[in-house]
C-alpha cells in the first residue's frame, strides 16, 4: 500500500482492493469539495492559524468534533477516509497471524471499518490521544476478536454455538437474516439455555448390586462446544417453559410445540453462523457515497467559532501530550530493569506475548500480567500527576483515556527514531509497488 | 487450541476444571442448576486468586454475602466480591462475542446489593479461561444501561464498557467513593414482608419456572434481601425439582470426629436423649473385639423433616405444608485398620418423650465414647416410625438403588444392612413416604 501524505487526500480518499490486495486510492469528489470549502474558509477567518489548514492533526480534531457534536453530516465519512491506513495495517497484521481461519486482509479490513463509529465512541482526544494510533489498536482488537470468535464457532456444534452467543448477537443475527420480530425466537433460545447444559457423559449402566470398591471416576462436564441436539424430552420442557412465559411478552407470540422449538433454534443457529462469516458484499466503493452532489452540504456551514475552538483544543492537546510524555519518561526510568526490557520487547521489537515469553523463559500469562502491571504503574504516575498539577478529578473514564494515551505514547516512544516521519513514509512508498 | 486475547489491557485468568467440585454436585438432579452452580464456584476461586495477586492493599477479598451463596446464584446471575470498602459485581456470561453486559436489576436497585463496579466476564470452560473484557461503574450502568423490562436487566453495550483493566485497579485507588455511590440513594426502599406474606411467596416461587420474574420486583427484592428466606427458597426449589431435598454438598464422613461433625449434624445422644443408650453392636460384629478408638468410630444424627404440600392447582394461593413427619437419621462410621469404612445407617422417629434415669445415663456415657447407636432392646417408650416409610441406600452418581428397608406397623427404628466401602465413596440415603422424600449425600 502507498500511504497518503497530502492532507486533502487523507480526508477524501478510500482504499480499493483487488483480489485481497491494495489496488488504488479512489477519490470521493464530494468529500474533496467539502475539504476545499472548509480549508478556504479557515484561511479567510483566522489568519493567525494559517498553517493549521495544512496540519493533519488539526483536521482530525476538526472532523472529530464535528462528528461528535453532529455538526456536519459527512464528518464520519471524512474520518472514515482518514483511518484507512490504520485499518489496513491492523487487518494485515492480524490476518497474517491467524492463518488457521479463512479470513483475508480485505475481510478483516471490511469488518473493522464498519465498526468505526464504535471506535469513535470510545475515543477521546482530550488527553492527546492520536486517532490514527488509537484506531490502529482498536481495529486490531476488533479483527482479532472477530477471528477468535469465528475460529471458536467453527469448532462448535450448533447447540454449543447457541450457548456461546449473546442475546444481542442473536438479535442482530436474526435481524440481519431478515427477521423483523425476534422476540419469540429469543425467548425460545432463553428456554434452550435454561434447559440444555453440558452434563456428564453418558455412562454405561452399572449393574453391580453392591457398592463398587473402586473410586467413582472423577469427571468434568462435557465441553460446551460439543453440546448435542436437545432430546425430545428437553424440547418438550422448553416448549412448556416458553408457553408459560410467552404471555409476558407484548405482543404475546403464539404457543409452540416441541417441533416448533427445534425449528426456531435451527433458524437461530443458521442466522448466527452466517452473521459471523464475512459478508461477501464488496465494500470498496458503494458505501462511501457515489459522488453525487448534495445541496444540503452547502447549508451546513461551520461557524468560525467552532473552528477557533478546534484550533485551541489542538494547541492544548499538544501541550498536554508533551507534559504527559515527560512524566512517563520519568516513570519508566524508575521501573525495574526487567520491566524496562519487557516494554522494549513489546513496543520496540513488536514481539507477541508468546514470543516474549519464550525469549524471557517465562509463561505467556506472566508476560501479560507483567505488561498489565507496568501499564498500571505508568497510569498511576500520570493519574497522580494530573491530580496534582491539573487538578483533574480522576474517574474510570478519564483513566481509560489516559491509559490509551500511554499505550500510544509507548508505541511512538519506542519506535525507531532515526528516520523522521515523512521520510519513513516515503520509504514505505518505495517498498510497496502495488 | 486456545487463543489468548492479545490485547494487553484485558485480563484473562486461568479457569482450571475442578472434577471434585463437579463430582460433589453429582446428586443435583436439575442439570441446569448444577451447571450454573459449578460455573459460579469455578469462577469464584479464579477471581479471588486474581484479586489477591493484583492488590493486597485493598485488604481482604471476600465473596458477598458469604463464601458460596448458592442460594443467590441459583436464581440470580452475578457474583459479588468485597474488596476493602468497595463492592464489585462480576456478571458471568458464556457468550464469546462480548457484545454486551446484562446486569440483573437486583444488583443495581436493591440497596444492600448495589455494587460500585460491574465487571463483564466471559466464562470459557472449554478452554479453561475466564476473560474479563470490560467494566463499568454503578452510575454508568444505571444511567447508560438500557433497561429490559421483560427480563429485569440493565444492558450495557460494549461501547459503554471500559476495556482497560489497568484503569480498573487504578480507579479503585483514585476514583472517589462519593462519585460512585451518590446515586444509590435513589434506590427505592424495599418493603418489609409479614411472615405470612413471606411464606406464601416462597411457596409460590418454589413452583415457578423463573422465580425472579414471577412477582413484582419490590416483593422479590424484599424476599431476596432476607438471608433466611433466600435459603428457604433454595431448599424448596430443590425439593420441587427433585422430589426430595438434596443438600448438594455431600457430608464428608471421614472428617467427622467425636468433637466435630458436619454442619447440621449433631451427637445422636442430644437428638434422642430418651433413648437409653447401650450399644448397637451385636456379638456377631467383629468390631466389638477391636475396641475402636474414639477417632475411628463416630456417630451423628440429623433431624429430617418430610413435608407434603397440597398442590395448589386451582388457586395460586400457596399453602402451608399439610403434613410433616419428623425423623432422626443416624449414621455410624468406623475406619477399619485397612482404611476401609464400616457404615451403619438407621432411621428413628423424632419427638419421643424424654425418659430419665440413672441407668440410662450410664449407658448413654458408654455409647458416647464408643460412638455407637442407642440400644434398641432397652427402649422404654414406644414411639414408632410411620408405617410404610422407606430408608434406601443409593449410589450418588447413578442413583442406582442398592438397598431398601421399609418400616412396618410397630417399628421404633429401621436400619440398612451395615456395609463396608473404600474411602471417598459417594453414596446417598433417601427417606421416602408416599410422595414425600428427602435425600442426604455422603462421602465415606
Amino acid at each position: 500500500m502507498r500511504p497518503r501524505t497530502a492532507v486533502l487526500d487523507l480526508f477524501s480518499t478510500f482504499i480499493q482492493f483487488s483480489d485481497d490486495r491494495f489496488e488504488a486510492w479512489i477519490v470521493d469528489t464530494r468529500l474533496v469539495r467539502q475539504m476545499k470549502q472548509q480549508q478556504a474558509r479557515l484561511a479567510q477567518s483566522q489568519s493567525g492559524h494559517a498553517s493549521a489548514q495544512f496540519s493533519e492533526v488539526f483536521w482530525v480534531l476538526q472532523w472529530y468534533q464535528q462528528w461528535h457534536t453532529k455538526a456536519h453530516p459527512h464528518a464520519l465519512m471524512h474520518l472514515c477516509a482518514y483511518v484507512q491506513e490504520p485499518c489496513y495495517w491492523a487487518a494485515e497484521q492480524v490476518t497474517k497471524r491467524f492463518v488457521s481461519v479463512q479470513y483475508t486482509l480485505a475481510d478483516g479490513f471490511q469488518v473493522a471499518i464498519l465498526r468505526l463509529e464504535h471506535i469513535l465512541n470510545c475515543y477521546d482526544p482530550t488527553y492527546g490521544s492520536s486517532l490514527k494510533a488509537y484506531a490502529r489498536t482498536a481495529f486490531g482488537n476488533l479483527i482479532r476478536n472477530q477471528l477468535r470468535q469465528q475460529k471458536a464457532a467453527n469448532i462448535c456444534s450448533d447447540w454449543g454455538l447457541l450457548r456461546k452467543t449473546s442475546q444481542l448477537q442473536l438479535d442482530r443475527s436474526l435481524r440481519t437474516a431478515g427477521f423483523i420480530q425476534t422476540d419469540a425466537d429469543i425467548l425460545i433460545w432463553k428456554c434452550f439455555k435454561a434447559v440444555c447444559v453440558p452434563g456428564r457423559p453418558q455412562l454405561e449402566n452399572r449393574t453391580s448390586p453392591t457398592l463398587v470398591p473402586t473410586l467413582v471416576p472423577t469427571l468434568v462436564p462435557t465441553p460446551v462446544r460439543t453440546l448435542g441436539q436437545p432430546t425430545a424430552e428437553q424440547l418438550t420442557t422448553m416448549a412448556n417453559r416458553f408457553n408459560q412465559q410467552r404471555i409476558q411478552l407484548s405482543p404475546s407470540p403464539a404457543s409452540v410445540t416441541a417441533k416448533g422449538v427445534l425449528e426456531s433454534l435451527r433458524r437461530s443457529v443458521k442466522a448466527v453462523r452466517s452473521h459471523l462469516n464475512p459478508q461477501v458484499t464488496s465494500l470498496n466503493q458503494p458505501q462511501y457515497g457515489d459522488g453525487k452532489e448534495c445541496l444540503d452540504d452547502l447549508t451546513t456551514e461551520n461557524t468560525p467559532m467552532a473552528e477557533m475552538l478546534a484550533a485551541e483544543a489542538y494547541q492544548e492537546q499538544q501541550q498536554k501530550m508533551q507534559a504527559v510524555g515527560a512524566v512517563l519518561i520519568d516513570a519508566i526510568a524508575q521501573l525495574d530493569p526487567s520491566l524496562q526490557t519487557l516494554l522494549r520487547l513489546y513496543y520496540q521489537q513488536n514481539l507477541t506475548q508468546k514470543e516474549i515469553a519464550s525469549q524471557l523463559h517465562i509463561k505467556q500469562y506472566q508476560v501479560s500480567r507483567q505488561l498489565s502491571r507496568v501499564r498500571q504503574q505508568l497510569l498511576r504516575s500520570v493519574a497522580q500527576w494530573s491530580q496534582e498539577s491539573l487538578h483533574i478529578s480522576i474517574d474510570s473514564a478519564v483513566l481509560a483515556n489516559v491509559s490509551a494515551v500511554i499505550h500510544e505514547w509507548l508505541q511512538s516512544h519506542y519506535a525507531p527514531k532515526a528516520v523522521p516521519t515523512h521520510e519513513r513514509l516515503q520509504l514505505d512508498l518505495s517498498e510497496s509497488t502495488p | 487450541m486456545s487463543l489468548v486475547f492479545e490485547n494487553p489491557i484485558q485480563t484473562v485468568l486461568d479457569l482450571p476444571a475442578n472434577p471434585d467440585l463437579w463430582a460433589r454436585s453429582e446428586s443435583t438432579a436439575d442439570a441446569a442448576a448444577r451447571w450454573r452452580l459449578y460455573l459460579y464456584q469455578l469462577v469464584t476461586s479464579a477471581l479471588l486468586q486474581w484479586c489477591q495477586e493484583e492488590r493486597v492493599q485493598f485488604g481482604n477479598v471476600q465473596v458477598w454475602p458469604e463464601a458460596a451463596p448458592l442460594d443467590i446464584w441459583h436464581v440470580v446471575g452475578g457474583l459479588a466480591l468485597t474488596l476493602g470498602d468497595r463492592r464489585i459485581v462480576v456478571i458471568l456470561s458464556e457468550a464469546m462475542d462480548a457484545a454486551e453486559m446484562r446486569v440483573p436489576q437486583e444488583w443495581i436497585d436493591l440497596p444492600d446489593w448495589a455494587g460500585d463496579y460491574y465487571i463483564a466476564a466471559y466464562v470459557d470452560v472449554d478452554d479453561q479461561q475466564l476473560a474479563l473484557w470490560g467494566y463499568s461503574t454503578y452510575t454508568q450502568v444505571k444511567n447508560n444501561g438500557h433497561y429490559d423490562a421483560y427480563e429485569r436487566t440493565y444492558c450495557l453495550g460494549e461501547d459503554h464498557l471500559i476495556q482497560d483493566f489497568s484503569a480498573f485497579w487504578v480507579a479503585l485507588q483514585y476514583e472517589s467513593m462519593d462519585a460512585v455511590a451518590v446515586d444509590a440513594v435513589a434506590v427505592d426502599a424495599v418493603p418489609a414482608l409479614s411472615p405470612i406474606q413471606r411464606n406464601n411467596l416462597l411457596n409460590r416461587l418454589a413452583q415457578s419456572v423463573e422465580p425472579r420474574l414471577e412477582i413484582p420486583f419490590g416483593l422479590w427484592g424484599a424476599l431476596l434481601s432476607d438471608a433466611d428466606a433466600r435459603s428457604q427458597l433454595y431448599q424448596k426449589r430443590c425439593q420441587k425439582q427433585q422430589g426430595y431435598v438434596s443438600t448438594n454438598v455431600p457430608v464428608p464422613l471421614s472428617q467427622w470426629t467425636q468433637q466435630l461433625l458436619s454442619q447440621g449434624w449433631e451427637r445422636l445422644e442430644s437428638l434422642l436423649p430418651q433413648n437409653p443408650a447401650a450399644s448397637l453392636r451385636s456379638a456377631s460384629n467383629s468390631l466389638t473385639e477391636d475396641q475402636p478408638t474414639p477417632q475411628s468410630a463416630v456417630t451423628g444424627g440429623k433431624v429430617i423433616a418430610l413435608r407434603r404440600h397440597t398442590e395448589a392447582t386451582a388457586s395460586i394461593e400457596p399453602t402451608e405444608p399439610t403434613e410433616t413427619v419428623e425423623l432422626v437419621l443416624a449414621i455410624a462410621r468406623t475406619i477399619e485398620p485397612d482404611e476401609r469404612r464400616n457404615i451403619r445407617i438407621r432411621l428413628y422417629p423424632a419427638n419421643q418423650d424424654a425418659v430419665t434415669g440413672p441407668a440410662s445415663n450410664t449407658a448413654f456415657e458408654a455409647s458416647r465414647s464408643a460412638g455407637e447407636f442407642p440400644a434398641d432392646e432397652t427402649t422404654t417408650v414406644e414411639s414408632c416410625l410411620p408405617n410404610g416409610i422407606t430408608l434406601a441406600l443409593l449410589l450418588s452418581d447413578t442413583e442406582e438403588m442398592l438397598q431398601t428397608v421399609q418400616a412396618g406397623e410397630h417399628d421404633n427404628y429401621i436400619q440398612l444392612p451395615p456395609f463396608r466401602c473404600p474411602a471417598e465413596q459417594h453414596f446417598s440415603v433417601r427417606i421416602q413416604k408416599a410422595d414425600m422424600a428427602v435425600q442426604e449425600d455422603f462421602i465415606s
